[in-house]
């Protein structure tokens, strides 16, 4: 027996009495469809690539380069750098800002590797809450309404107070409600952080036009807004990468300051392996520049450093084996094409569907979306009737993850949404938690 | 005037590490040898140096000058620094003559170095072997990043190898031109090494008066003689031709060749799992539950897991620990902060902790204090102190404890300590916070390393624990670790949980695949675990040995000092008590690295360099260091 000579009471923790969190909607949305027992359930609430057996998918080419990793004598598990993988923060720089990219020819731009698109958000708003100082305190921080969940949890975590929003979806249209867009950004505070999402808007799945886009831009040149572009889906929206980048691009080029996530979760199916970049493009006239990144990567690492200390190696390695090597490179855009090409297909079947089976109102919105997503515009009520009814699991907003559709399924949830919207008649498109204008 | 300098021309001028076989002059019968040494007074403060140097060492004709700024080292001007080097100095550096470089000026007297020759030096030195040297044609043509197997550079303690290259890559047209310049010479004399050597003494008084060259005053003389001379070494350890070198900086196991290891163990479970060619998808917020049921059975033991126990994936030992100050500054501040903590948490850290402690807990949102722990003159436990301070701790502060293998001291309380430290916390009313980044490389059994762990909880303390998976895994990369919280039962740990997800997904949404696979493909496997289990008590022991061979060694080298502690201390670190001059001794005269605060990375000695390792200790201590 140990000697303990006296055994103290039971102390109590300091977190004895901490209140439990609201489940996240997502996760709870997951929860309820494994726990449905009906066989023909059907989820459309993941954010991830199914194929059209609705299996969960590694790239070929992402499996053999692990293979060759894994395979590989000298591969070894040591610390990365804190900012991360050299070769993976250049290649990365280049795939989102192009090869001949002038901002990084000047030695603006400063890449570290993040934990995925979350990882660079997380570290690009606090860093940004700590330099950023347009008038004596942290900027303010812009996202779209709606926008992805988490963009509203990083901006306060990050130590930026409650994240500020622009109207950005017309709930009538689906599309994007541009001229509500560059009112709220022009009330922004000079200084202000914008998040923009490069491609493929979640969750609505509506982009701005390239015209609409330099629209977007001459509001944040004159009203000196820092843009941060969240690119989480590069390649998977229409499977051109460039095609995906333009935004990004057309900003780079007009040369002002900006800042930008990287994800390989969704266009490398990487997901599990948090494999993303940060990157802060610095203004064109920015004097002494070298010195300036310099500073820039010195307090980016601080901001990490006592985060996580440094990235993980595995996603990294994977990506500049995919990226680095012409052959796989080839390959990998082949393999982007073919999911967004499923995507898109699914899109083309599912409003084919509606109109064959007239579904009362006007779908085009699901082809002209674009990316992961498509925001349905059905209600929260018809999309509890979906479920409760036909056991067809989506987000409350009305949201479809086009992946989880396969072609032996799309014909039951057309079925069925015409059945949601027959029996449940939609109050008002604010119900969906979207606020129009009109 | 000769007598007063020839009184330390000795230590001034350790001789010139030798040229590998092969380089002109090397064993390897060169036909040209490289120039004699030069030696240059760094203007303006170095010209102190000149009633040194004359005539003893050098004839006043033969002196030369250069300017490395330190306002330019100052201002991160890389490209100035270049442009304003002699031509003189790099010619010689390129036809592989040594060159000294003589400064007395710096501002910051506590630290000694001018830097001049702390940064500026070492930068030339860097981007002369870029341009120039034997690696300099891949520099010549175009900048590739790759990165791999370029050797660290360490300027205080920081690898500057990729920054510099990065700098150099990137350095304007002029700059890059003149560097190229010397390029041809280089390579007409094989490609010698650059060889530059600061020597500084401390800071005068005489700082700034360019009058000191000509009218040395007699407090200059003084303050000269009486000065130890250091030898900067401006090729730190990659840059070193010493085939003897010694790198005892790095925070990774290295086995006995002093190369990086990967378990056996781990490779097996990696082709295991890679073969299964398994999905990619998102691990839950929270992680892998295999891999977490594993972690707390390895940390708590098998079966006394405590009830009521909240437990996350992280990412690593940093990420659990930052996610233990998030919880904190979420849950345990206000109203429940001690006083004059400003409404934030307070954790207490030991006296010295691992340098990224304090970081964590502000960046977190605590506020942050420190107890006594060390105990320089006897190299060991103030067990005294630390009690006294837990004891006098405000009631509700988190203290943070090393479980075992406390880094960077190695230095650990026994049992009987860790008895009185548990009934001086739960006294105190405090909350344990364990951070244990070692168990099972410490003393080679899992059990015995986590047995403080197991104690407080046994004791009846709510126990938060850090765990890393980095070294005893060697998955350092990969980023394995785990936080878990005792909460008292099932609901108040299912809160906790949900809490502890409120704080990852808005950090880093859910945590990463590969490397909890690797560890719950070796746990989960009985043969494999108990395989892991004897490869942690190989490197465990591989250590100690090395430990008993250094004292010995040093005994052998005729050292009388007492060097028990290097036995006494436990883990992956040695604080040897050596001072930050010795060190750079170390380094100038032995090619032996270290990090300024004289801690030796036991990882780094091998039974083939243990006996030289005894010998530079023992030479640049023997004389009261």
């Amino acid at each position: 027996m140990a000697t303990t000579a006296v055994a103290p009471a039971k102390a109590t923790s300091v977190f004895a009495d901490v209140p439990e969190a609201p489940a996240d909607p997502i996760l709870g949305l997951n929860s309820a469809f494994l726990a449905d027992e009906a066989p023909n359930k059907i989820s459309l609430g993941v954010g991830a690539f199914r194929t059209d057996e609705g299996k969960p998918y590694v790239l070929p080419v992402v499996k053999r380069v692990e293979q060759q990793l894994a395979a590989d004598p000298a591969t070894n598990h040591e610390y990365l750098p804190i900012d991360g993988l050299p070769a993976f923060q250049k290649l990365s720089a280049e795939l989102i800002l192009g090869k001949d990219s002038k901002a990084m020819k000047d030695g603006r731009v400063v890449t570290i590797q993040a934990l995925s698109g979350t990882g660079a958000l997380r570290v690009g708003i606090t860093f940004l809450g700590r330099f950023l100082r347009t008038s004596g305190s942290p900027p303010a921080v812009y996202i779209p309404t709606p926008t992805w969940s988490n963009h509203r949890n990083i901006v306060p975590d990050a130590g930026l107070g409650a994240a500020r929003t622009y109207r950005y979806l017309d709930a009538v249209s689906g599309g994007v409600d541009l001229p509500s867009m560059l009112a709220d950004l022009s009330d922004a505070p000079a200084g202000s952080v914008i998040v923009l999402h490069g491609c493929a808007h979640n969750p609505t799945g509506a982009d701005p036009s390239p015209a609409q886009w330099a629209d977007i831009l001459a509001v944040v040149q004159s009203r000196r807004l820092i843009p941060f572009f969240d690119n989480a889906y590069q390649g998977f929206a229409s499977g051109d990468l460039d095609a995906d980048a333009a935004s990004v691009r057309l900003f780079a080029d007009a040369g002002i300051d900006m800042v930008l996530s990287q994800s390989f979760a969704k266009n490398m199916g990487l997901y599990g392996q948090r494999i993303g970049a940060l990157s802060v493009v610095l203004a064109e006239g920015t004097p002494d520049v070298a010195t300036a990144a310099k500073a820039v990567r010195s307090q980016l690492k601080a901001v990490v450093r006592p985060m996580y200390s440094s990235p993980p190696a595995h996603g990294a390695r994977i990506a500049v084996g995919v990226l680095g090597d012409e052959a796989n490179y080839a390959e990998w855009k082949k393999e982007l094409a073919g999911m967004a090409g499923r995507i898109g297909d699914m899109r083309t079947a599912l409003k084919a569907a509606l109109d064959s089976n007239g579904t009362p109102g006007d779908w085009s919105r699901i082809v002209n979306q674009i990316g992961m997503f498509s925001y349905t515009g059905l209600s929260a009520q018809q999309v509890a009737h979906l479920r409760n009814k036909h056991h067809i699991y989506m987000t409350s907003n009305g949201r479809i993850s086009m992946a989880g559709l396969t072609t032996s399924t799309v014909q039951r949830v057309a079925d069925a949404m015409k059945d949601a919207v027959e029996t449940v008649v939609k109050q008002d498109p604010s119900s969906s938690g979207v606020k129009s204008r009109l | 005037m000769a007598a007063l300098a020839a009184a330390f021309v000795p230590p001034l001028l350790p001789p010139p590490p030798p040229l590998l076989p092969g380089w002109p002059g090397g064993t390897g019968g060169g036909v040209v040898p490289p120039p004699p040494p030069a030696h240059f007074i760094n203007l303006t403060n170095g010209v102190e140096a000149l009633p040194a140097l004359v005539p003893a060492i050098v004839p006043l004709d033969a002196v030369r000058y250069t300017r490395l700024q330190s306002s330019t080292c100052e201002a991160g001007d890389l490209a100035g620094l270049l442009l304003h080097a002699d031509a003189g100095l790099l010619m010689h550096a390129a036809l592989g003559g040594a060159v000294y470089v003589y400064d007395l000026g710096s501002r910051n007297a506590a630290r000694g170095v001018p830097r001049s020759l702390w940064y500026g030096l070492p930068f030339v030195a860097f981007a002369a072997n870029y341009f120039c040297g034997r690696d300099g044609s891949a520099a010549a043509t175009k900048d590739d990043d790759g990165m791999a197997g370029v050797p660290p550079v360490w300027v205080r303690g920081l690898n500057v190898a990729r920054p510099w290259r990065d700098a150099c890559a990137r350095l304007d047209r002029r700059a890059k031109k003149r560097m190229r310049y010397y390029r041809p010479f280089a390579h007409a004399m094989g490609s010698p090494p650059v060889r530059l050597y600061g020597v500084y003494g401390r800071a005068t008084r005489m700082d700034g008066q360019k009058g000191a060259c000509a009218e040395p005053s007699p407090l200059a003389y003084e303050r000269l003689s009486a000065a130890t001379w250091l030898l900067v070494v401006c090729f730190a350890f990659g840059r070193d031709p010493s085939p003897r070198k010694i790198n005892l900086g790095v925070g990774a196991y290295r086995d006995d060749d002093g190369a990086p290891y990967v378990l056996p163990s781990v490779r097996e479970a990696e082709a295991r799992v890679t073969a299964r060619a398994l999905n990619m998808e998102y691990l839950p917020v929270a992680g892998h539950a295999g891999f977490l049921s594993k972690a707390m059975d390895l940390a708590y033991g098998e079966g006394a897991v405590p009830e009521g126990l909240a437990s996350v994936q992280t990412l690593s030992g940093t990420g659990a620990c930052r996610l233990a100050g998030d919880l904190l500054a979420r849950f345990a501040g206000g109203d429940k902060a001690a006083d004059g903590a400003d409404g934030r948490p307070l954790v207490l850290l030991p006296n010295p902790s691992w340098a990224n402690h304090a970081a964590i807990f502000r960046d977190a949102g605590c506020a942050v204090g420190t107890y006594t722990y060390y105990e320089p003159s006897t190299k060991s436990l103030n067990l005294e102190g630390m009690l006294r301070d837990l004891r006098d701790a405000p009631r509700g502060a988190t203290v943070l404890l090393h479980a075992c293998a406390h880094n960077p001291t190695g230095v650990d309380p026994d049992a009987e300590a860790w008895g009185e430290i548990s009934a001086a916390v739960a006294d105190a009313g405090l909350h344990p916070l364990f951070d244990m980044a070692y168990q099972g490389f410490t003393s080679g059994d899992p059990a015995v390393d986590a047995a403080a762990v197991r104690r407080f909880v046994a004791d009846g303390h709510a126990v938060v624990l850090a765990q890393s998976f980095s070294k005893n895994f060697g998955l350092y990369g990969h980023r394995v670790g785990a936080l878990s919280v005792m909460t008292g039962d099932a609901a108040a740990a299912a809160a906790v949980s949900s809490q502890l997800c409120i704080l990852g997904r808005p950090s880093y949404s859910n945590p990463p695949l590969h490397g909890v696979r690797l560890v719950d493909e070796v746990l989960g496997d009985a043969a494999l675990a108990a395989q892991w289990r004897e490869e942690v008590a190989g490197m465990a022991t591989r250590i100690a040995g090395m430990r008993t061979a250094l004292v010995a060694a040093l005994a052998d080298a005729g050292s009388t000092a007492d060097w028990r502690h290097v036995t006494d201390q436990n883990g992956m670190f040695c604080y040897s008590g050596m001072s930050a001059d010795t060190v750079a001794r170390l380094a100038a005269e032995w090619s032996v690295y270290l990090t300024s605060n004289g801690r030796i990375s036991m990882a780094g000695v091998t039974s083939k360099n243990v006996g030289y390792l005894a010998e530079a200790m023992h030479a640049v201590t023997k004389d009261g260091q």
